[in-house]
């Protein structure tokens, strides 16, 4: 190479390494709209701040501008996918993708496996026995089975919603010894009220009961739970509601659930579909005011607001955690349904067996009023014939740091608090 | 500031490269230089920068005072002064902690400890100004009577923070007499882009799985191969992240004119303890030798004297590092192989061909796990874990750690950190269409190394159970 033709390709190369930075950084400062808050990330995005004497004394304006950088920076959620995308390819050189349904494999560097060669995530598998995990179920069977013996007139139920990482349809093919059942035939055994769960019995039922892209089940999924509490509470005779339109959002709406988010969109997402049903009339009311409804057969109405689907709350009718539903009918009778986010998808359904339901969901019953939910309390002020606990697995035991999550869903009485 | 961050690769280096050369002068350029500097120090030492200043004045009269001066004892004087000044600073910042621990153990007092943050770069610094003063005082280098180009060279921000240390007589000519060329810069941000690539994509990876090892309560449980994935993945972090800085330094360095010395050179191809340190930052052993080992008498001593000067030299070298027992351990662990090396090993291994290379590795993979070990209960239970336990290579921890995709970049690293890599680039950049082929493979470890550096700021909720 002549030496002309060096300095050319020299000079090209600093020309084109220091425009493709400064550019990106003009292109951020002067052109390109701040996008304030993520949806995936729930979090506001950081955003360029002023220098002054303060800000850069304290270092909060340092830390600022390279955080806006990150966060603003130009196709930020495709470089993300791409790093994922490399993640999972280079996972896959070392444990290839199985053919084998049942065998899981890691997403990067997450706490979520994908099922065989597929899509579909569930999280890591239980495998730990834990002598304190069995002390906390067993302490809530007991305080449930307390709470029954002294409120003889309600007629108490527990429904489980089962996950996939608590089964042990997995065990085999992966070759671990996973706790499987185990805490649920625990807590069957040791209650004293009728108990029922969503069976997960094989890989189907898992790919029928949940979503492809998030922790919670899909329509169908919470359509079983809603069966099985029917016939939980009311016997295998009671009628239950029928979908009468399947809906498919196939062009329109894509579902990027947590585990999407969490594994940075390897999964884009799934289509969304969902039942309607011939419901009954019935009103919601959050802190005394009347709400909108907001359900399966009204969803339609907000698609246009809509570009996709981040959180299941959009789209299973989260009011919040201290709701009353009231329904058309005047002689049925009243629940108190102690749930989590699994339970909102049911509640519309649960409209047509009785005439008031009481929505709690302990967790954020906390967060809105900054005291635990009191049961004695709660009985005294409310005429209930029938409570239905229905939660997943980790608020029997789950504790993390940011608090012990189990502990709010625990039975709290005003007898030796 | 860090090199491997967005602001610095978005913002302060274009900018300092395009302000840099909009002046032709030497003087403007240099302010420029010490301008930019300060401020790179001050982005994450806002109050500390003043310090560094204060510092830089002391040495600046100092070392006028002791070349003015002809008397011997004088000029002494002053160097002593310095000497106290200087590493009493570095010693109050980086060892106050240590010394009350060490006070509060050795007599049962209850010291409180003082509440001081470490000022970023305050070893490099101090030796690097050490080194100025010490060869004014000995007449090997002029003294600098520009305190603009002494402070040009002391707050020069490439090697400010993470070295290498750049000794005064290294860039004295070039400090007011430098030729930038446009192959100059070029071959330097070429050296920039591969130091950025083996800190951002190697060396933090590495990092996953070594903090996974080091920093798990579970380690007396581990085994023997996850023990050795741990060891081995530390060493070739902190090789990478090293290495990655010193190149950094080195190709921004180039991009302002300057040649600093190369501070690592494939150590881990070295064929005993002896070599590794030839090759092993080189600019803080040679430091070492220069300016300790060979005023204490060097090897020209009774050889018990000669012993002791290896250990306090080894020492120093493992205290250097942190103001903890760990890095002493590890400083003296160093010594004792060295002495043993040179009163006998040495000549078996220079006959032990590849079995030089592998004992060379075990004890430097041994060290990192002294190095890196938070205490000497831990240090045990890795080594147990390492010899006693039943030799596995089940990967299955990998598996449910979720770090299997951290293999490929664990087998890179294991490559290029041979010298394969660099001849290969060698070899075909300056190839007309490999060349081109070259700046391009460059390009695309930018990319990635953004993508990387983007992608560490996605935090999606932990809305995931509930």
């Amino acid at each position: 190479m002549n030496i002309k033709h060096n300095i050319l390709k020299n000079l090209l190369f600093i020309i084109f390494f220091l425009v493709s930075l400064l550019g990106v950084f003009f292109y951020l400062v002067f052109f390109k709209d701040p996008i304030l808050v993520s949806t995936q990330e729930k979090r506001n995005l950081v955003n360029f701040s002023e220098l002054n004497e303060t800000s850069f004394l304290d270092g909060t304006f340092q830390t600022t501008l390279d955080n806006t950088l990150a966060d603003q920076f130009v196709f930020r959620y495709d470089i993300v996918k791409i790093k994922s995308i490399l993640d999972v390819k280079a996972s896959e050189l070392f444990v290839p993708k199985s053919n084998d349904e049942y065998k899981l494999t890691k997403v990067g560097d997450t706490p979520i496996t994908r099922v065989g060669n597929s899509y579909y995530m569930i999280n890591s598998l239980f495998y730990d026995y834990d002598t304190n995990l069995e002390e906390r179920f067993l302490r809530r069977a007991s305080q449930i089975n307390e709470l029954a013996k002294d409120y003889p007139e309600i007629e108490m139920y527990l429904y489980k919603p089962t996950q996939g990482h608590e089964t042990d349809i997995f065990d085999e093919a992966n070759e671990v010894e996973t706790y499987g059942k185990y805490y649920s035939d625990l807590l069957k055994n040791n209650l004293d009220i009728p108990y029922a769960e969503l069976e997960i019995n094989d890989i189907d039922d898992y790919k029928n009961y949940f979503l492809q892209s998030d922790h919670h089940w899909s329509y169908h999924g919470s359509y079983q739970g809603y069966v099985d509490i029917v016939k939980l509470m009311f016997g295998k005779d009671e009628e239950v509601l029928i979908p009468t339109e399947f809906k498919t959002f196939n062009d329109e709406l894509i579902f990027s659930g947590t585990f999407s988010s969490r594994t940075g969109y390897v999964y884009p997402g799934e289509p969304f579909y969902l039942y309607t049903f011939d419901l009954p009339e019935y009103s919601v009311y959050l802190d005394g005011k009347t709400q909108e409804i907001y359900d399966m057969n009204t969803f339609e109405k907000s698609i246009d607001s809509l570009d996709s689907l981040y959180m299941y709350g959009t789209a299973n009718y989260t009011y919040g955690s201290d709701v009353i539903y009231e329904s058309e009918y005047d002689d049925k009778e009243t629940l108190l349904l102690i749930g989590d986010s699994y339970a909102a998808a049911v509640e519309p359904l649960l409209m047509e067996h009785f005439s008031t339901i009481y929505s709690i969901q302990p967790k954020g019953y906390f967060l809105k009023y900054w005291k635990k939910f009191n049961y004695d309390d709660f009985l005294a002020e409310h005429d209930v014939d029938k409570i239905l606990f229905m939660y997943t697995v980790e608020y029997y035991f789950y504790t993390d740091e940011y608090g012990d999550h189990a502990e709010l869903y625990d039975i709290h009485r005003n007898k030796g608090d | 500031m860090l090199f491997s961050s967005l602001v610095f690769l978005f913002v302060f280096l274009p900018v300092i490269i395009v302000t840099y050369y909009l002046f032709s002068s030497r003087i403007y350029r240099n302010l420029v230089l010490l301008f930019f500097s300060l401020l790179f120090y001050a982005w994450g030492e806002p109050l500390y920068v003043i310090l560094m200043v204060i510092e830089i004045l002391i040495n600046y009269l100092l070392a006028r005072l002791i070349s003015i001066n002809e008397k011997t004892n004088i000029k002494r004087f002053y160097l002593i002064i310095t000497i106290i000044i200087d590493l009493g600073l570095l010693g109050f910042y980086k060892y106050s902690n240590f010394i009350i621990d060490i006070v509060n153990g050795l007599f049962g007092l209850e010291w409180g400890f003082v509440d001081l943050s470490l000022p970023i770069g305050i070893s490099f610094y101090t030796f690097q100004i050490l080194s100025y003063v010490i060869d004014v005082y000995r007449g090997k280098v002029k003294v600098q009577n520009n305190v603009f180009n002494l402070a040009t060279y002391v707050t020069m921000f490439p090697q400010l923070i993470a070295g290498p240390i750049v000794r005064y007589e290294t860039i004295e000519n070039e400090l007011i007499d430098r030729k930038e060329s446009v192959q100059m810069v070029s071959d330097g941000i070429r050296r920039f882009i591969i130091g950025l690539g083996k800190k951002i994509i190697i060396a933090n990876n590495m990092a996953i799985i070594a903090d996974r090892v080091f920093l798990d309560t579970t380690l007396a449980e581990y085994s023997f191969f996850i023990a050795w994935i741990g060891a081995i993945s530390y060493s070739l972090q902190i090789y990478f992240d090293f290495s990655g800085y010193s190149d950094m330094a080195i190709g921004i360095g180039k991009i302002f004119g300057f040649n600093f010395l190369e501070n690592f050179n494939y150590p881990y191809i070295a064929k005993s303890i002896t070599d590794f340190w030839r090759r092993w930052h080189i600019s803080l052993s040679s430091w070492f030798r220069d300016y300790v080992y060979i005023p204490l008498g060097g090897n020209r001593v009774s050889k018990p004297r000669w012993i002791l000067n290896i250990m306090i030299v080894w020492m120093l070298t493992g205290l250097w590092h942190g103001a903890s027992y760990n890095f002493v351990v590890w400083g003296l662990y160093y010594g004792l192989f060295l002495i043993i090396e040179k009163v006998f090993l040495l000549k078996i291994l220079e006959k032990a061909k590849l079995i030089n290379h592998l004992f060379t590795l075990l004890v430097v993979i041994f060290g990192f796990v002294i190095f890196n070990s938070s205490s000497l209960d831990q240090v045990t239970t890795f080594f147990s874990n390492m010899f006693m336990s039943v030799p596995n290579f089940d990967i299955s921890f990998l598996e449910t750690g979720g770090l299997v995709y951290l293999i490929p970049y664990f087998i890179i690293a294991c490559i290029a950190a041979t010298p394969l890599s660099k001849n290969i680039g060698i070899s075909v950049k300056d190839k007309e269409l490999f060349g081109y082929g070259y700046d391009l493979y460059l390009f695309v470890l930018l990319l990635i190394c953004v993508i990387f550096l983007v992608n560490s700021s996605y935090n999606p909720f932990i809305y995931f159970r509930f």
